[in-house]
């Protein structure tokens, strides 16, 4: 269990989100329902959570968006707000192509037909790797990393090497060092 | 203030929509107590009331949702249940995509209790799908599902009086012999059952034809991605196109479970930890945990409930006149400002039912008035008996 305190807690997620979403997703959410012309309950309608789910990810009471469908309306609806943003697209348009989004639940609409069977789509080497990244960084800076890895070089070479790989070296390394270690 | 149904039941806002109707909060005058209660037309009430006269005293289930009574008003008929707070399935998986296959388990493990139960009655439910099971809001605790909906079930053996009874049904959660029109029977539930199972596991609606026709051609097609084999094998056999290779009850499909879970992974320490929400709104304005706030105390009378039934209690208040309609309301003015500003945020924790805090008017209440006076009246008493006695 998490001992820290809650502001903590929430602070550590919005960084997550800013990891994953690339902002935290209270202000992300805000600035859908300021430029689509939403309210929260309406936002949440359309990319398929519940209200009280909304409000969890927006307060970071929770880190992460489960549902990888949501995850895909929400790209479309940011893409959306772009568009109304740069006057691209009109408010009457924004309407009804939000409907679309909100209807499209595992359509051809997000993508792939190779998921039609159902499941988890497997997440890019590249992603899972930052994510490795982001959470030995979180427990240490490059240097203390390196000074772990040193530390390790004599018992434990491989360990050594990924401290080395994934705490400071190049992303393009980590995911070179990634794809040789899968199966 | 809300519409009042019947006499009765005090609409207060709507909390869903079912096929045929709405279903509101309502505020039951008479019990006192917050329902969750469906509207319908009488045309479209007959099998629903045909349901709750002949079953409703019988199926009481922790996982039954069934209507515990009715009432009616010009065109209308209302059914009213116990309020549940999670939301449903759809909102689960909305929520969290697919989820754990341990998880699946304990739903799908109380979900089919609750069908055997309906089916020891002999109805069979006919509208199993994702939004008609629903959640107690249990947080972070183990979930606690009740099967609801029992707007078009049947007996089995029973002829189906009209033709709408003929094609309802949730398309894409029909058994094939249901879509053919086979009298209704229990393994189509179960059918449906396999089909919610892959929803809950995959995050996504199940496509019922192709798997039919997969079924068809090749035999038993392989687990989908993210469906683990041992749960496939259970999910499969429910999903047989053909009824009688398919569990013949839900009890037996229970026990294959069972088994299934046995050879399941460890939960993964690094899931998201599943919360069922509370997903009903804060009470709106003019609505407290005790109910409506009124300007003026009213008294309810049992006599004006001109029709309706009670079936989980007989009811032997029935001819009395409530004590409740006499116990004396707080004031409006006091009790409609602090309320109005009052909200509840979203979290685990069942606080729902506990009582807002209502300032109330200066000077005590009468729940606190009677007994004292009971008390200084019996000291009164023993001090007499005191004097008298010395």
């Amino acid at each position: 269990m998490d001992t820290s305190p809650p502001q903590d807690a929430a602070v550590r997620a919005q960084e997550q989100q800013r990891e994953w979403y690339g902002e935290p997703l209270g202000d992300l959410f805000r600035r859908l329902i300021g430029d689509l012309g939403l309210n929260q309950a309406r936002l949440a309608s359309v990319l398929g959570l519940s209200a009280p789910m909304l409000s969890q990810l927006m307060s970071g009471q929770r880190a992460k968006i489960g549902n990888p469908a949501v995850v895909q309306r929400l790209q479309l609806l940011r893409e959306l707000s772009a568009q109304v943003a740069d006057g691209v697209v009109t408010a009457a348009e924004a309407a009804v192509r939000m409907e679309e989004i909100r209807e499209a639940a595992g359509s051809a609409l997000l993508g792939s037909t190779t998921q039609s069977t159902g499941g988890r789509p497997a997440p890019s080497p590249r992603r899972v790797v930052r994510e490795i990244q982001s959470l030995l960084r979180s427990l240490g800076s490059a240097d203390e990393l390196l000074g772990a890895a040193g530390a390790l070089a004599d018992s434990h070479p491989q360990l050594a090497e990924f401290l080395r790989v994934y705490g400071a070296g190049r992303t393009d390394d980590a995911v070179a060092h990634f794809e040789a270690h899968q199966d | 203030m809300g519409e009042v149904f019947a006499g009765r039941y005090e609409l207060v806002d709507p909390i869903g929509r079912g096929g045929a109707g709405a279903v509101w909060r309502a505020w039951d005058l008479r019990r006192r107590r917050y329902v969750a209660a469906k509207v319908l037309q009488q045309g479209d009430a007959h099998s629903l009331l045909r349901f709750v006269r002949e079953q409703a005293l019988r199926i009481d289930h922790p996982h039954v949702l069934a209507p515990a009574s009715w009432a009616a008003d010009d065109e209308k008929v209302l059914f009213t249940m116990d309020l549940v707070r999670g939301g449903s399935f759809a909102h689960l998986v909305g929520d969290y995509g697919p989820l754990p296959p341990r998880y699946v388990c304990v739903l799908l493990d109380q979900l089919l209790a609750g069908l055997t139960a309906v089916h020891a009655e002999g109805v069979v439910h006919r509208d199993i799908k994702p939004a008609n099971v629903l959640l107690e809001a249990t947080g972070t605790g183990r979930p606690h599902v009740r099967l609801s909906d029992f707007g078009i079930a049947m007996r089995k053996g029973e002829p189906r009086l009209t033709d709408t009874n003929y094609v309802v049904g949730t398309p894409g959660y029909f058994a094939p012999e249901q879509l053919m029109g086979a009298e209704p029977d229990f393994p189509a539930d179960l059918y449906a059952v396999g089909l919610v199972a892959l929803y809950l596991l995959t995050g996504r609606k199940p496509d019922s034809q192709a798997l039919v026709e997969r079924f068809l051609e090749y035999g038993v097609p392989n687990a989908p991605q993210g469906v683990p084999e041992p749960l496939w094998q259970v999910i499969a056999t429910l999903l047989n196109p053909n009824p009688e290779a398919r569990f013949r009850t839900a009890t037996g499909a229970r026990k294959a479970l069972a088994s299934a879970v046995e050879l399941l992974p460890e939960p993964d320490i690094d899931d998201e930890p599943i919360e069922v929400f509370d997903q009903l709104g804060p009470l709106p304005e003019g609505f407290g945990p005790d109910g409506p706030i009124r300007a003026a105390p009213r008294i309810v009378e049992t006599e004006e409930f001109p029709e309706s039934g009670g079936f989980r209690l007989p009811a032997p208040q029935a001819r009395v006149r409530t004590a409740s309609g006499a116990v004396p309301r707080q004031p409006a003015a006091s009790a409609a400002g602090p309320l109005a500003g009052a909200t509840r945020p979203y979290t685990s924790v069942p606080v729902a039912d506990e009582p807002a805090p209502v300032r109330r008017a200066p000077g005590p209440r009468a729940r606190v008035v009677v007994p004292v006076l009971v008390v200084a009246v019996l000291c009164f008493a023993v001090g007499i008996w005191a004097l008298t006695a010395a």
